[in-house]
């Protein structure tokens, strides 16, 4: 939720720094800080379906480091024999585990930080500098679902093939071709067709005195005392951990001798300073969820009491920008599985 | 981690941020005309469409063609930046993250390059190659996104890595040969007419 505005500068930094310091600490503690932290943030930030993309990329990726690092890399003090005299090693192993934790961990991060900016907020950091640039990006994010249509008119127009000889084709590569051959037809028809008019567009923003005066922002954003706050507050812990890494804390020894047991509990201050960095966006959600519930309780007291119970706990799921609706209909577009080419043919009747 | 190899990614992306950076602001000298813009703008809709195509299967993707026929046909730049911003914009879709920056420069020297040899790619026999090529040499780059999680920056974890990913660069190395063999002529009618029409037109 975006009650109190943050600038999104604050949100960029604070997980940059993350990011960065989760590559640098490879302390079993910290990244299990850093898992509940990011577990309960995406689930207050709400769940959307690039969390699914997110397994079906990293599980095949996870497995992989996970096989390869030991099978490749033989240093280490304890040896596990396998077959005859080839050994792979338990500091190996545990180093797979600790990076495939942090691997996940990586992409949960850029998944939490995707919906924490949005990509208008992004642009508006980026068209301080850069305002043509950002001009282009607005528009083809806009040109993306234009482009989506007009494949689902074209392939509304192709659904009318009277004589149906493409689909008499017996072998499978055939088909597999014939496939290839409509996607490719479909898309050098969506180009040629888009590129025509968006020429027309152009000329349309010339007539209209594009770029005779300085544009400005759809948002505006201004720094406001809760994000020096928070600003302050990461580059404490920034330089902390900083001379806390020179001096060892927050990273084990794994080769040659494992060096970690998990009774040594970092008890320290370097460890409480970093657990500290992870609550504050936690604890703002927290609080917005707070106010917005209130605000619904004030708001629906005069109504009938059974809305209330319905209305003021949203399904904070449903927010998403509908990025992922874009990717669906695109697929549905192209036909990918042939399965959804019926759903667009009985769609006019 | 090894501290090596982080200290390698890390000075790897600063050295992308700077050199990208240094391309938007030449960019933005230029002062583009908005007919360039929105030319632009389409342009990356197009390749990014063509990426999201294939979005639930990996590496099955239009956008590498699209991007190499804008560089043959355009200039080296157009292709750059219509790299560039195709890799940001998909993201956007995607998920963003550090390898977006391992992306744009894949994506972007694809572009470049392909405008660099326009001339002799009218040739099928150099053509599909290249095509085929540069299916790796991306799968190469982006593949730097992922020496964090190795154990140390030796040779046999690279080999090791890039073994792994052959696979993906096949199939998108021949979905590159296959489509610039077969829908080459009437992608660089298309893109030829409109760069004729409307950018530098005949007088």
């Amino acid at each position: 939720m975006n009650l109190i505005k943050i600038h999104p500068s604050v949100y960029i930094i604070y997980y940059v720094i993350w990011l960065v310091f989760l590559f640098l600490f490879n302390n079993p503690y910290y990244i299990i800080a850093s898992y509940v932290a990011i577990l309960a943030l995406i689930a207050l930030q709400g769940i959307r379906s690039e969390f699914k993309n997110i397994f079906k990329m990293v599980i095949p990726m996870a497995i992989l480091i996970f096989i390869l690092n030991p099978l490749v890399y033989h240093e280490g003090a304890h040896r596990i024999y396998i077959i005859g005299s080839y050994f792979i090693t338990l500091e190996a192993c545990t180093y797979g585990i600790i990076m495939c934790a942090t691997l996940l961990l990586v992409f949960l991060l850029f998944a939490s930080y995707n919906r924490a900016v949005s990509y208008q907020e992004m642009l508006y950091i980026f068209s301080k500098k850069f305002s043509n640039l950002s001009m282009v990006m607005v528009m083809a994010l806009r040109f993306v679902p234009l482009l989506n249509f007009r494949t689902s008119e074209l392939r509304s127009i192709k659904s009318v093939d009277l004589d149906k000889t493409n689909e008499d084709n017996n072998g499978k590569f055939d088909s597999f071709l014939a496939k290839i051959k409509d996607i490719a037809s479909v898309f050098g028809v969506v180009t040629a067709w888009s590129l025509e008019e968006s020429m027309l567009t152009a000329k349309s923003m010339k007539s209209r005195a594009y770029g005779v005066a300085k544009r400005t922002n759809y948002l505006s954003f201004e720094f406001n005392l809760i994000d020096y706050v928070l600003v302050i507050l990461m580059l404490i812990v920034l330089l902390v951990e900083c001379i806390g890494l020179v001096y060892g804390y927050g990273r084990i020894e794994i080769y040659p001798v494992i060096g970690f047991s998990f009774n040594q509990v970092p008890l320290n201050l370097f460890f409480m300073l970093w657990i500290i960095f992870l609550i504050p966006f936690i604890v703002l959600e927290l609080y917005e969820r707070i106010l917005w519930r209130n605000h619904n309780k004030q708001k629906l007291s005069n109504y009938n009491v059974n809305i209330v119970n319905e209305i003021a706990t949203p399904n904070l799921s449903n927010l998403g920008d509908g990025s992922e609706k874009f990717v669906a209909q695109t697929e549905m577009c192209f036909n990918i599985d042939g399965s959804n080419l019926s759903k667009l043919d009985f769609e006019g009747e | 981690m090894d501290l090596m190899s982080i200290l390698t990614i890390i000075v790897a992306i600063i050295v992308l941020i700077g050199v990208i950076y240094n391309v938007f602001r030449l960019f933005e000298k230029s002062k583009p005309k908005v007919e360039y813009i929105v030319l632009l703008a389409i342009l990356v809709a197009i390749s990014v469409v063509g990426r999201l195509i294939g979005m639930s299967i990996p590496s099955i993707q239009l956008a590498s063609f699209v991007i190499i026929m804008v560089g043959i046909v355009y200039d080296g730049e157009t292709g750059f930046l219509v790299g560039i911003l195709t890799a940001i914009v998909s993201d956007l879709f995607m998920g963003l993250g550090y390898w977006t920056f391992f992306q744009m420069l894949a994506w972007g020297l694809m572009g470049y390059t392909s405008g660099l040899f326009s001339d002799k790619l009218d040739n099928i026999w150099i053509r599909v190659p290249f095509g085929f090529i540069w299916a790796f040499i991306y799968g190469f780059i982006t593949d730097f996104a992922m020496i964090p999680y190795m154990s140390a920056l030796n040779l046999e974890g690279f080999i090791a890595l890039y073994v792994a990913a052959i696979p993906l660069d096949l199939v998108h190395g021949i979905i590159n040969a296959v489509l610039l063999a077969v829908a080459y002529k009437w992608f660089k009618n298309i893109f030829e007419r409109n760069k004729v029409k409307f950018l530098n037109p005949v007088e």
